[in-house]
């Protein structure tokens, strides 16, 4: 039993220098054996000291190089970063700076070419392995070659010409920086960047922006390269003459894997004005910088055309004009048509002047004419107002030349319809299937049949239409339309886009595909997912009809389905609230049509008792039985709040736990679970005892804590996949939208196959959504598993209208073994001591022994004094199960972006859970005590109530934190441990719940099954005469019992350990 | 030693102080900051200056105003020159009878109270080394009176026909010396390493220490000698080895006025148009936190990035291992474009007319060649698992 654990904690940095990516790392073993006391003044030379323990990051392979650093200080040398100082354990305090010191560190080095994949990796590694970090540096590298290389897949780059200070020239491919969308990007990017990853004292002069620039000039460079070499672009100029072409000479510098410019200095001053002029034209954004040019392309009059589908004719005319727009006020716009009627050399308008109206609206349409030629027509006009155009000039305008001009600072204003979705042509998917009366009557009638019979593979009709917006087309009629080879028609009266390139797709895909059935699962990855490249055409929405319009029509809270409502039954124990029993309905619906079905509401919303109900339900109508027992999965931490909560709200429910030494194997294990309706287990034991479990016919599997099951590959996972149930449901807290790998797991515990394999999810979603933050991959994903997945949050409107302003819920812990062990020694050696003593030193045994008893309970590292954390030593959450619970909770409440107060009575015990909060969360835990001065105590108060997500968690001792504070950022209140009265427990409560508080509070009050904490708490509960004693005496009333009352009181029960072994 | 004088009995040029003047005298306020700082330097550097002053005309009320004010700050330096310009706004009625012009271009900033513009004084101290004192003083009286006819400037030209007594007016030209190409570079790079110069610049505004800037490459900006503005008249008095006419003289207020209006123009006047400088500047805006190493020949200026320095480390001691919120919500899903070659589209035709090289065809392959590679590899991102 190692109270330290093995520490392998390594944090990668990333520093940009000499034109290359240096690689470093702190690491555990390095800083275990540094030298602190290194005096800098002794060395005689100038240089910087060697970093004590900074290492080069040898798994990458690379050059070995070194860089000097400027990094913040102690006292005594350089300081961890904060990553690392969180996975050794450091405390906060001790990583305080006061100044900025050199350091030369060792390094690896990475070619940019190289170091957008090799960033990546690492970050990839990150996510993987607890105790890797990929620092700051590297975080922010990897964003920067992210963004190089989406201005180079975007073409947002320019060959560009360099002197150095000898005039001589090479060439480089730099990205476009200058430009709007890609300014706001860089802004963010630059602004984002952290004092590490600009620490080495070069001629950046640690500048931000100055470093960023030439590392994504690099990048980009290396990227352009890369393919102009593997292309072999270089032969097409490598017969030409530099000399005699300035081009040539340029291009040589461009293509090729050397970057010289070949000139002779005569020619250096011609080429580098000509290059600078003519790049600086993508600069040019116009003249005025109060008006801005514009330009308005109308839709020919339409009072003469035919409303339906139609070619226009070529003597259908668009319209473009001109005008000129306030830059301040970008409704005030006026017309050329009038500043030619107008003809003044100055307009006022609304207070804003426009001095020479005429030059500017003429030398601007000048400039337009440069990108598009078009306009050079009306440059011949004396008083130009407008243009006319073609339809297909007009397409071609709003395809190709539009952006151009936006671009360049001119305003283009077009018909709404243009760009949106609705204009777009596309393919629909239509399903048919049964109504919903019909299904429900069809399964009422024998019980024999009451399994599930439908699912994600049951055959649906369907059929594909063309759409155009909402106007859907025959085959016939759309060939007809294509015939007339026209890129913009007119269809009910509205212009739509069709695509050149779509026509073809889109006819041959209907050929190819003229419906029939199909599974509904695949119907659905086709309507949902599919993109434009494997059907040839956007599939632009899924229309069904009956059952399967019901379940594909809910949103995420599940409030629009239609669904008959089903009502708790006789034998649950309580109410649900309305949006319980939607749960309840919407979770038979689901099994009902055999889709296996994610209850993911908000924490303390109730899952259990939804699903305790649903169990009581099917056992109350005959029709529904389920033949089977439900296997229920649970992390070992809630075992206890499963079996409280079936006592109290299903008594009926004939419950076994499947856990502990002493449980049922072979044939016993059947019997008993073919005579239980609900068998408890944990995923541990899912799969120890896979074979075991297997043998029983379940009717129904479910997953509480679904999120148990979120990689992947673990062997828990696929062994919780691979057993056999029908009816398949997982409960969960998390936003498991956000967590693909777990979304992807518990779908494919749910709906096996429906979201593919691993591989293949991860590639298509997990990577452009996790990575890259790709919007659209996200709501494509969504969409798909949004009819699997019904989840409320406790701010939902429909919501909050049901929920009280506070729950208060018991959260009751196992004990580990190592728990146990203590627990029961420090029993026996106190019931010993106290028959050998009396008065007043019997009292003080007693009392010092319940007190240690509450420490265990509390952790182990608690009552052995363990908390003093060392460099390099953290407190191993799992050797308690209070601990290992908060975890669990906190990583839920976390998630959801709420706030936590967590009250101890031992300020030893804060120190050691702001430890271990700090180490396993990765978050700064605030932590308020009677020895906080009153200065921090208020700047602590502050930085919480700010909310910024950064500090989530304040730990206060109840003495510290009892009365006064005003706290109502937080919205979960954790009684870690218990002070038997309830006075004392609600003020400390009501920090949160007070005046100011606009969400409903969640009290979780910690308790120890089998322990004297339980045994305090059935006593407070029953209202016995001694609970009168208890309340407002603490413990005191313990030391007045007999030896035979403190044995009953204290000794541990059984089955209440939580190892299973 | 001269102390700050104000002429204050009127003289024929007060009624044209119009609305102008105040507008003149706001300018010269904001530079008198600037200007006294430099002066202060010069007055340590020559206590005694090398030509004192001439002795006020006589005839001429002098009446000392202000001083308190202005000695709290500024040395006497800056109106050390002024009075040879000042002086000939005296009282007396002008001496010279020249035909008089209709139309003809004055000096608007006269009887000004405050430090005159420094670009003034510079021009004027040349002028008043080259001319004879009596010249001078005509020569000033004429570009008050209006006697220049119609001002030009072309290259490193600045022409002017002015109108004297007899019935032709003359033609006077002075001339400046046109900087070469490596003096222009110089000059971008040295006044691009300086910011605030840049900015000052963009906004028209002539900083007053400019000169530091150029002093240490050996480039003069104004003249100081009375040969770098090579005048020439068509006047009789005109006489190359000897001393300027007061034609010269007067044009050279006017031009001096002019400049004060518009710096920029200096740069004109030695062939390097103040948009090339304002170009080249652009370029170098980012210019101190240039990194090492070659320079592009454009680089990028990106509003409210580039132009933003980073705090010092020590600054951020707090936030030193923290990468900003930003970068969680930076977007960049890797995508073709939906204009191919957009830019390349924006540039237009090759700026090499000569060659016969097909650049942008080339350039064009390359830009379909280098996106398709990148999304390629990114569609094709095999998983590693």
């Amino acid at each position: 039993m190692s109270a330290v654990v093995e520490n392998t904690a390594t944090v990668v940095h990333a520093n940009w220098a000499d034109d290359r990516l240096h690689l470093w790392c702190e690491n555990a073993r390095r800083f275990k054996d540094r030298v602190t006391s290194r005096s800098t003044d002794a060395d005689p030379s100038d240089a910087a000291p060697v970093h004590p323990f900074a290492d080069a990051f040898e798994d990458i392979k690379g050059e070995f190089s070194k860089v000097v650093l400027r990094l913040p200080v102690s006292g005594t040398g350089p300081l961890p970063s904060h990553a690392f100082g969180m996975l050794t354990g450091i405390d906060a305090e001790d990583l305080v700076s006061v100044g900025i010191g050199e350091f030369e560190v060792p390094t690896i080095v990475v070619d940019p070419a190289d170091a957008g994949r090799v960033l990546e990796a690492l970050i990839e590694r990150g996510e993987d392995d607890d105790q890797f970090v990929a620092g700051p540096g590297v975080q922010y590298f990897v964003a920067a070659s992210r963004l190089a290389a989406h201005l180079v897949a975007g073409h947002r780059f320019v060959p560009m010409l360099l002197q150095d200070a000898a005039g001589e020239l090479t060439g480089r491919w730099d990205p476009w920086l200058s430009d709007e969308m890609t300014t706001k990007r860089l802004g963010k990017l630059v602004r984002s960047m952290p004092g590490a990853a600009r620490a080495v004292p070069d001629a950046h002069a640690h500048d931000a922006w100055s470093i960023t620039a030439e590392f994504l000039a690099h990048a980009t460079d290396a990227l352009c390269r890369k393919t102009l070499l593997a292309e072999d672009m270089y032969d097409t100029v490598e017969d030409a003459d530099p000399d005699t072409d300035l081009q040539v000479a340029w291009l040589h510098g461009l293509l090729g894997d050397g970057d010289g410019v070949p000139t002779v200095s005569a020619q250096r001053g011609d080429i580098t004005r000509r290059v600078r002029k003519w790049i600086s034209e993508l600069e040019d954004r116009g003249e005025s910088s109060d008006w801005r040019f514009g330009l308005r392309l109308s839709e020919p009059i339409t009072d003469n055309l035919p409303q339906d589908i139609d070619e226009p004719d070529s003597s259908v005319m668009w319209s473009m004009s001109f005008f000129l727009q306030s830059q301040d006020d970008e409704e005030i716009v006026i017309r050329a048509a009038d500043i030619w009627l107008i003809s003044r050399d100055r307009i006022v308008i609304d207070g804003l002047t426009l001095e020479n109206p005429q030059e500017l609206l003429m030398g601007e349409l000048g400039r337009a004419s440069r990108y598009y030629k078009k306009l050079e027509e009306a440059l011949d006009e004396t008083e130009p107002i407008e243009v006319l155009l073609e339809t297909k000039e007009a397409y071609r305008f709003l395809r190709e030349v539009r952006p151009v001009l936006i671009e360049q600072g001119i305003e283009v204003r077009c018909p709404p319809w243009w760009e949106s979705q609705a204009g777009r042509l596309g393919a629909k998917l239509k399903i048919s299937s049964d109504s919903m009366e019909a299904m429900m009557e069809d399964g009422s009638g024998d019980g024999e049949a009451a399994g599930p019979q439908l699912g994600l593979s049951t055959l649906v009709g369907y059929h594909w239409e063309i759409a155009i917006g909402d106007t859907t087309l025959t085959l016939n009629e759309f060939e007809q339309l294509a015939q007339k080879n026209s890129p913009l028609i007119r269809i009910d009266g509205q212009w739509v886009e069709i695509r050149p390139e779509d026509v073809e797709n889109a006819i041959s895909f209907i050929r190819e595909n003229p419906g029939g059935e199909m599974e509904l699962g695949d119907a659905m990855q086709l309507a949902l997912s599919s993109d434009a490249a494997q059907t040839g055409l956007p599939v632009t929405g899924l229309e069904a009809t009956g059952w399967v319009s019901s379940m594909l029509g809910g949103n995420e809270d599940g409030a629009s389905i239609e669904l008959p409502i089903i009502s708790a039954p006789d034998t649950f124990l309580g109410t649900l609230r309305p949006y319980q029993e939607r749960g309840l309905s919407w979770l038979a619906f689901m099994e009902r049509f055999g889709f296996g079905a994610c209850l993911a509401d908000d924490m303390g919303l109730g899952k259990t008792i939804q699903l305790l109900a649903l169990l009581l339900y099917e056992r109350q109508a005959e029709h529904l039985a389920v033949e089977g027992p439900t296997l229920l999965v649970v992390p070992m931490s809630v075992i206890g709040n499963w079996m409280k909560e079936a006592e109290k709200f299903a008594p009926s429910l004939k419950v076994l736990v499947h856990h502990g030494v002493d449980r049922h194997q072979g044939e016993a294990f059947e019997e008993h679970a073919a005579k239980s309706d609900l068998i408890v287990t944990t995923y541990a034991l899912v799969h120890r005892d896979h074979d075991l479990l297997e043998k029983v016919k379940w009717g129904r599997m479910v997953l509480d804590e679904a999120q148990f099951v979120k990689n992947p590959v673990a062997k828990q996972s696929q062994a919780v996949r691979s057993i056999n149930a029908p009816r398949r449901i997982a409960l969960t807290g998390t936003p498991v939208e956000n967590r693909l790998s777990e979304l992807w797991s518990i779908m494919d515990f749910l709906n096996p196959k429906y979201l593919g394999n691993a591989g293949t999810f991860r590639k298509k979603f997990s990577l452009p959504i996790e990575r890259h933050r790709d919007q659209a991959k996200m709501d494509k994903l969504r969409v798909m598993v949004r009819p699997f997945i019904l989840r409320r949050l406790k701010t939902d409107p429909n919501v909050v209208s049901d929920l009280p302003e506070k729950i208060e819920n018991k959260e009751w812990c196992p004990l580990t073994t190592e728990q146990a062990q203590l627990y029961e020694n420090c029993v026996k050696r106190m019931l010993t001591d106290v028959e050998q003593s009396e008065g007043i030193h019997r009292r003080g045994l007693v009392l010092s022994a319940l007190i240690k008893l509450k420490q265990i309970c509390n952790h182990p590292a608690q009552m052995l004094k363990e908390n003093d954390p060392q460099y390099g030593q953290t407190i191993d959450p799992l050797r308690s199960g209070k601990c290992t619970r908060l975890l669990e909770m906190l990583d839920e409440i976390m998630a959801e972006g709420d706030q936590a107060l967590i009250f101890t009575q031992f300020r030893q015990m804060g120190h050691l859970l702001v430890n271990m909060l700090r180490h396993e969360l990765g978050r700064e835990v605030l932590f308020l005590h009677g020895g906080t001065p009153q200065g921090q105590r208020q700047k602590m108060i502050d930085t919480f109530q700010e909310a910024t997500g950064k500090n989530p968690i304040l730990l206060l001792s109840l003495k510290a934190g009892g009365v006064g504070l005003n706290l109502t950022a937080a919205n979960h209140v954790f009684h870690f441990d218990r002070w038997w009265n309830p006075a004392v427990e609600n003020q400390a409560t009501d920090r949160a719940y007070r005046i100011g508080q606009t969400r409903t509070v969640m009290v979780h009050k910690y308790i120890v099954r089998g322990t004297l904490e339980e045994r305090i708490d059935e006593m407070i509960e029953s209202k016995m005469e001694l609970a009168e004693n208890i309340i407002g005496h603490g413990e005191r009333w313990l030391t007045d019992l007999g030896t035979d009352k403190l044995r009953e009181l204290l000794s541990l029960r059984a089955d209440t350990i939580a190892d299973e072994m | 030693m001269a102390t700050p004088k104000k002429p204050t009995s009127s003289d024929d040029s007060t009624p044209k102080k119009t609305a102008k003047k105040s507008a003149a005298k706001k300018t010269a306020k904001k530079t008198t900051k600037i200007t006294t700082k430099a002066a202060a330097k010069k007055v340590t550097k020559k206590i005694t200056p090398s030509k004192s002053p001439p002795p006020p005309p006589p005839g001429r009320s002098v009446k000392v105003v202000k001083t308190p004010q202005l000695g709290i700050h500024v040395p006497s330096a800056p109106k050390k020159n002024k009075p040879q310009y000042a002086s000939f706004r005296s009282s007396r009625k002008s001496l010279v009878n020249p035909r008089r012009v209709r139309g003809g271009v004055k000096l608007k900033n006269k009887g000004t109270d405050d430090v005159q513009n420094w670009v003034t004084q510079r021009i004027m101290r040349v002028a008043e080394a080259g001319a004879a004192p009596d010249h001078y003083r005509d020569g000033m009286e004429y570009a008050t009176l209006g006697q220049t006819k119609r001002l030009t400037i072309e290259g490193t030209l600045c022409e002017g026909i002015i109108q004297g007594r007899s019935d032709k007016p003359y033609t006077t030209t002075l001339g400046f010396s046109a900087f070469t190409i490596e003096v222009q570079d110089k000059i971008i790079k040295a006044m691009g390493e300086q910011v605030r110069y840049a900015a000052k610049l963009l906004a028209g505004e002539l900083p007053s220490n400019i000169e530091d800037v150029f002093a240490p490459l050996g480039i003069k900006l104004f003249p100081s000698e009375a040969e770098e503005i090579a005048p020439e008249c068509t006047c009789p008095d005109w006489d190359k080895e000897n001393r300027w006419c007061k034609h010269a003289v007067c044009l050279s207020a006017i031009l001096a006025e002019k400049l004060a209006d518009d710096p920029m123009l200096i740069f004109g006047l030695h062939d390097m148009p103040g948009s090339e400088l304002i170009e080249g500047l652009r370029q170098h805006r980012s210019v101190g936190t240039q990194g090492p190493g070659p320079a592009p020949v454009l680089a990028a200026h990106v509003p409210g990035v580039s132009d933003v320095s980073s705090p010092p480390l020590e600054d951020v001691l707090d936030t030193f291992w923290d990468v900003g919120d930003g970068l969680q919500e930076l977007d960049t899903p890797i995508a073709r474009p939906e204009v191919s070659c957009v830019l390349l589209r924006r540039l237009g035709p090759s700026p090499f007319s000569a060659g016969s090289f097909p650049l942008v065809g080339l350039m064009q392959t390359c830009y379909e060649l280098i996106g398709n590679a990148v999304v390629e590899d990114e569609e094709s991102d095999e998983p590693d698992q």
